[in-house]
């Protein structure tokens, strides 16, 4: 990096700078204040490539400004920071980065489920040097493996309570879009050749196949015939740009079924899962392909760019996706941030990113009980991730005004119980919270919403009548 | 001008003159002299030009009857007519910091487009992708595909960007090489004459003059690139001047091979890339360009000038953004512009009025572009547009020799189509055969945009102390109304105001404040993605990022004109300013969209020291540009921290030889926002470099009885092969241009 330092322009600047704060030192006010004191949070997601989401990023800033607001206004002399590393994919180097970061003062890490795996395995490796020693967050999981019961995959095993989820399984979710997709036609086929069959493009990891996994066992589960899957697998961390979408679109739309070998006729329904960026191209290269068959979408596909990138070519589009902001204050709030600071709403998963800085400074500040949380450890703050949905607790909400009652109660020795923008954030027994799911359709290049399934009040994830 | 001491009578004459008794090198110019000797007068005053800069009076503010030879004292008060609201002023003088190339310099150090010129002049820096070179103002970038977006660029006063981009083609198609007489550069805000875009520079490019008679040149010369490939290349100008009437043609053809260039690796996030082991292949740009003027004098009714322009973009685009290494791409794009305009000149005032018509748009038959590493199908940017703009002022001189007041009217109207692309299938993909195409854009969308710009402006130029009569103010103010479609931009007010007082003959100080502001084009608003899955610009006006605004820019500079010795002229200038809503791109999905961002506040300068003895004659040039506002960046994106440029020029006319160097220390330039992006929001920065270039030039030569001379030019640009990147925005930066020598022949009739 080049240093401008030798340039006259800084030189002339520091010169009148110093003559400033001479005159200032001489006239103004001797009297020091207390320095602030800054708690990190370590923030371990994907800023680059195709699984990032800049709105993501934005929704953290967004509960950053909101408790460090509440701070300001609860008087207190810490503030909160986000350490950020971009973690765009799972590497071995990845405890060693989280290392780096909690090395750096963190005191939880915000991370997301590519990383999440490698992370959680070092606390029940042989290796107790490399534990971190700060709870996990995960902010972005749809895989059903984390956090599971009775898992015993050290990668997503909870037996220390380390990992805690905002989101929830995309099990539900699926089952949820495979209801949904089963209803149309006899069930499900729609293209009257007699059959069901569903082709799924994917991104090969956990995401794609914590999606694609429950969606077929509903299908086996709900469908009375025998339906046919058919499995087309991209890797992930292709490049956008350049990778051959349209190649892999041309064995998607076909009847020769790629997985079983079959000519076994045209899908009914093409279900694509893959990241956000992915997900456009491909959807993109499915439309110019000219296909019939519907295209049904998870979550990855809410967002705005995706209808302007698609145009009307996205309309009769469908999908689910966990609810983009909760009917309670916290998620007016936070929908209501995201438009002024970003000109658009929540997309998926967005409220997740803000109830997890959110939840990460309430508990980081309740292990302190209204102190400086200079000193807390990671054990304090993962014990007091697990408090702050305590059901007898105090309700607080999001913003500024919500962190600062908060801090009201725990320096009160209250109990809370934090209702977040993705949902209530109850942990629950395997620490991981639940949504609500809704099903949207594209019309006239805008999502609309159709129904809502609650996954919340029940893992059925009953439909809510209106 | 009455030092000059012109050797007019012979067609190659040596010595160098000499200037009132001391000895200055000559920057002169011999190609062509004979012809230009004599000239009636010259144009001063461009047509179709905005009504204030160049309703100019051509016998009261003539230029140099003959540019042939100026001393260094005669660069310094050469007369230009770009930042003039009130005629032809001498260079220390005019109301802004302008920077002049001559036709001597084009033809001494072999440059062959308005680029290579422009990469000359201290406050610019040029990043040529290969397909449509950037320009840099100043510390400012324009971003993503920027061309000349932030500048102004016109030919004999008459604006030629190709509207939707509000960029031109600045390579060999602009306007052919044998028709510039010089470049005046004028930095800084100048919207104040010539409204929008006049933002951060304005290039105006004064064409040659019709000498009495019948005259010719006829240039033939080839290229050769460091990796072996050549090219060729054809220019022809034929003038007449004939009572009251004179006319100039001009038209080149080019054919420039550059493959062999490589991508490298830049920047530390930078993904594996099969690309990084391929190089440019058949990479060959096929640049056209005409130009013709038809000035008749109509007698008591003034004067008509007729004038007009083709500028064909055509090259292979192996280093296009969303289209490296497919060697296959390819655009051709078309602007075309014609003007129509009438002076006449009063006792005490001036009258102009001008039409123009321009069209232009990419070439169906051989557009064709490819997404990086992807055949399967082919993609055409679908825009063009045709404008029509129609101008009138008048000025008048209220008190004789102290006060000139002047107004005018401008209105264009432009019909843009908006840029989407149609996708050309090669390939089955799906439902798909090979020679289908689909039109990317929503049916219900509107696929076309009228552009309104209507504006009136006032101007004054005063002297208005009697005993101080090297005193002078100028004025400007202007109001432009912008409409897209349904939507107006707010009113755009910019001004200028300028006082400049003559020491003494060597000594010229001058302080110049203004605001000039920038309309976003019809690309930054409306395009339709789909050139591929990545990388494309998305229309402002499609995103919820909010309405795109124009940019504003406020400026103070002072600038001091010096010639402490005969031998040596100094020229310092030393601004502030402070651009609001700036445009930066912003990475939109897998896209890009432009967003106004915070203001962007810099210091800079620059300083041009000129040196001239005997035979030897010497430029150094040095610039710097530094933000100072809050969270600044430590590098400017695509604009180099320093810039340092030494040219030494050497006439030997004894030998019939001119040779002309130039060395450039360039500092380190900041990657793009898209690039940084892919760094893991890590900011990086390209290298800075050393680049020399030589060039020998005959002079006076006259091999052939009965004709004029005949001149041979051997440059050699980057001696060194150099090689270094400029920022690109798909996650790799451009390989700059190796060395590439240049052989020519001309000859004079």
């Amino acid at each position: 990096m080049h240093n401008r330092n030798s340039s006259w322009f800084v030189l002339a600047a520091q010169a009148a700078c110093g003559a400033c704060a001479l005159s200032l030192a001489a006239c103004g006010d001797s009297e020091d204040s207390e320095a602030q004191q800054e708690i990190v949070i370590g923030f371990m997601v994907p800023l680059t490539g195709g699984s990032a989401a800049p709105e993501w990023e934005d929704s953290a800033k967004i509960a950053l400004e909101d408790v460090n607001q509440g701070l300001e206004q609860s008087g207190k002399n810490y503030r909160f920071k986000l350490d950020t590393f971009d973690a765009a994919a799972g590497t071995d180097h990845d405890v060693a980065d989280a290392r780096e970061i909690v090395d750096n003062g963190a005191k939880v890490l915000l991370t997301w489920m590519e990383v999440q795996g490698n992370l959680n395995a070092s606390y029940y490796d042989d290796d107790e040097d490399n534990d971190l020693n700060v709870p996990l967050v995960v902010l972005a999981a749809s895989s059903g493996a984390i956090n599971a019961p009775g898992q015993e995959d050290p990668k997503f095993k909870n037996d220390d309570g380390w990992t805690f989820a905002t989101a929830m399984a995309g099990s539900f979710e699926a089952k949820v879009a495979m209801r949904i997709v089963l209803a149309k036609g006899t069930d499900g086929d729609v293209n009257g050749d007699g059959v069901f069959k569903m082709t799924s493009y994917l991104v090969n990891g956990p995401y794609g196949k914590s999606y694609v996994d429950p969606l077929e066992a509903t299908a086996l589960e709900l469908h009375p015939g025998k339906p046919l899957f058919e499995r087309v697998i991209h890797e992930p961390g292709v490049d956008i740009a350049t990778y051959d979408w349209g190649a892999d679109i041309e064995l998607l739309g076909d009847t020769h079924n790629e997985t079983t070998g079959e000519d076994d006729g045209e899908p009914d329904v093409v279900h694509i899962v893959t990241y956000t960026s992915y997900t456009v191209a491909a959807a993109q290269a499915y439309a110019s392909a000219g296909y019939e068959a519907p295209v049904f979408h998870t979550h990855g596909f809410v967002t705005p760019m995706v209808l302007i990138q698609l145009g009307d070519s996205a309309n009769g589009q469908e999908g689910t996706t966990p609810v983009l902001a909760e009917d309670n204050p916290t998620g007016e709030h936070f929908a209501e941030r995201m438009e002024d600071e970003t000109g658009m709403g929540p997309t998926f998963y967005c409220p997740n990113y803000y109830d997890g800085v959110f939840a990460a400074a309430l508990a980081i500040s309740q292990a302190a009980g209204g102190e400086s949380p200079d000193e807390v450890t990671g054990e304090q703050v993962r014990d007091a991730l697990g408090e702050i949905d305590e059901p007898d607790g105090e309700v607080v909400y999001g913003g500024p005004e919500g962190f600062a009652d908060a801090l009201a109660l725990i320096d009160d020795g209250e109990a809370l119980n934090y209702e977040g923008a993705s949902g209530p954030l109850d942990w629950g027994e395997n620490q991981r919270a639940m949504n609500r799911v809704i099903h949207f359709t594209v019309e006239n290049e805008t999502y609309v919403k159709q129904k809502t399934y609650d996954c919340v009040g029940s893992t059925d994830c009953l439909l809510v009548e209106d | 001008m009455s030092a000059m001491n012109r050797d007019r009578g012979s067609s190659c004459g040596t010595a160098a003159a000499t200037t009132s008794g001391s000895r200055h090198f000559v920057w002169r110019v011999r190609a062509f002299r004979s012809v230009l000797s004599r000239s009636a007068l010259p144009f001063a005053v461009a047509l179709g030009s905005s009504y204030t800069a160049l309703a100019q009076d051509l016998a009261e503010n003539a230029l140099p009857e003959d540019l042939a030879e100026l001393s260094l004292e005669e660069l310094l008060n050469t007369r230009v007519v770009t930042a003039s609201s009130s005629g032809a002023e001498e260079r220390a003088m005019t109301s802004a910091n302008v920077y002049v190339v001559t036709r001597q310099q084009i033809e001494t150090h072999g440059w062959r487009s308005l680029g290579e010129i422009l990469a000359t002049v201290p406050g610019l820096y040029v990043m040529d992708n290969h397909l449509q070179p950037s320009v840099s103002v100043r510390g400012v970038s324009g971003g993503l595909n920027a061309g000349t977006r932030i500048i102004k660029v016109m030919i004999d006063g008459r604006a030629v960007a190709f509207q939707p981009e509000l960029s031109a083609s600045i390579g060999p198609e602009f306007i052919p090489i044998e028709a510039i007489e010089r470049v005046e550069i004028a930095k800084g805000p100048l919207s104040a004459l010539y409204g929008a875009n006049a933002f951060l520079a304005t290039v105006n490019v004064i064409t040659r003059e019709a000498p009495d008679g019948v005259h010719a040149v006829a240039d033939l010369h080839g290229t050769f690139n460091h990796a072996g490939s050549a090219g060729q290349g054809v220019q022809t100008m034929v003038t007449h001047e004939g009572k009251g009437q004179g006319l100039l043609l001009a038209v080149s053809l080019d054919q420039v091979d550059r493959s062999g260039l490589e991508l490298q690796r830049t920047f530390e996030g930078q993904p594996e890339s099969p690309l990084f082991d391929d190089e440019s292949r058949d990479d060959v740009a096929e640049p056209v360009s005409a130009f013709g003027r038809l000035r008749v004098d109509v007698g008591r009714a003034g004067e008509v000038t007729l004038l007009g322009g083709l500028q064909r973009l055509d090259s292979s685009a192996e280093f296009g953004t969303g289209s490296l290494l497919t060697h296959r791409s390819r655009l051709q794009l078309d602007n075309t512009w014609v003007g129509l305009r009438h002076t006449k000149q009063f006792p005490h005032a001036r009258y102009t009025a001008s039409l123009g018509y321009a069209e232009g748009g990419p070439v169906r038959r051989d557009t064709r572009l490819y997404a990086t590493a992807l055949t399967a199908s082919s993609y055409f940017p679908n825009y063009d547009y045709r404008s029509y703009d129609g101008e009138w002022s008048y000025s008048h001189e209220v008190v004789d020799d102290r006060l000139t007041l002047g107004a005018g009217l401008r209105a264009a109207l432009s019909k843009q189509r908006v840029l989407y692309y149609v996708q050309t299938f090669h390939e089955p993909i799906g439902q798909r055969q090979p020679g289908d195409t689909l039109d990317l854009i929503n049916e219900d969308d509107s696929r076309t945009v009228r552009v309104h710009d209507l504006s009136m402006g006032v101007n004054a130029a005063a002297t208005p102390f009697g005993d101080l009569p090297d005193l002078q103010f100028t004025g400007n103010l202007r109001l432009d109304r912008i409409a897209y479609a349904e939507t107006s931009f707010p009113l755009q007010l910019s001004w200028r105001g300028a006082a400049a007082y003559r020491w003494s003959p060597d000594l010229v100080t001058k302080v110049v404040a203004g605001r000039a502001f920038q309309a976003p084009s019809a690309v930054l608003l409306y395009a339709r993605p789909g050139m591929g899955p990545a990388n494309n610009i998305i229309g402002n006006r499609l995103t919820p990022q909010g309405d795109l605004e124009p940019q504003r820019i406020d400026s103070l500079e002072g600038v001091i004109s010096w010639q402490p010795l005969s031998v040596l002229t100094l020229e310092l200038a030393g601004y502030q300013q402070t651009i609001d809503n700036r445009v930066e791109f912003e990475r939109y999905g897998n896209n890009f969209v432009a967003v106004n961002r915070a203001t962007r506040k810099s210091v800079g300068g620059d300083l041009v020291a000129r040196f001239g003895y005997s035979a030897l004659g010497a430029q150094l040039s040095a610039t710097l540009d530094h933000p100072y506002e809050e969270d600044a960046p430590e590098s400017s994106e695509a604009y180099p921290d320093h810039w340092l440029s030494g040219q030494l020029d050497l006439d030997l006319p004894e030998v019939y030889l001119h040779l002309g160097t130039v060395g450039t220390l360039v500092g380190d330039r900041g990657a793009s926002q898209a690039n940084i992006y892919q760094n893991n929001n890590r900011p990086y920065t390209l290298p800075g470099y050393f680049r020399w270039d030589v060039a020998v030039a005959s002079t006076g030569l006259q091999l052939i009885d009965g004709l004029t001379e005949t001149k041979f030019t051997l440059s050699v640009q980057n001696v060194l092969n150099e090689k270094h990147s400029e920022p690109g925005y798909d996650g790799f930066d451009v390989p700059a241009t190796g060395r590439v020598s240049y052989l020519g022949v001309k000859q004079l009739f």
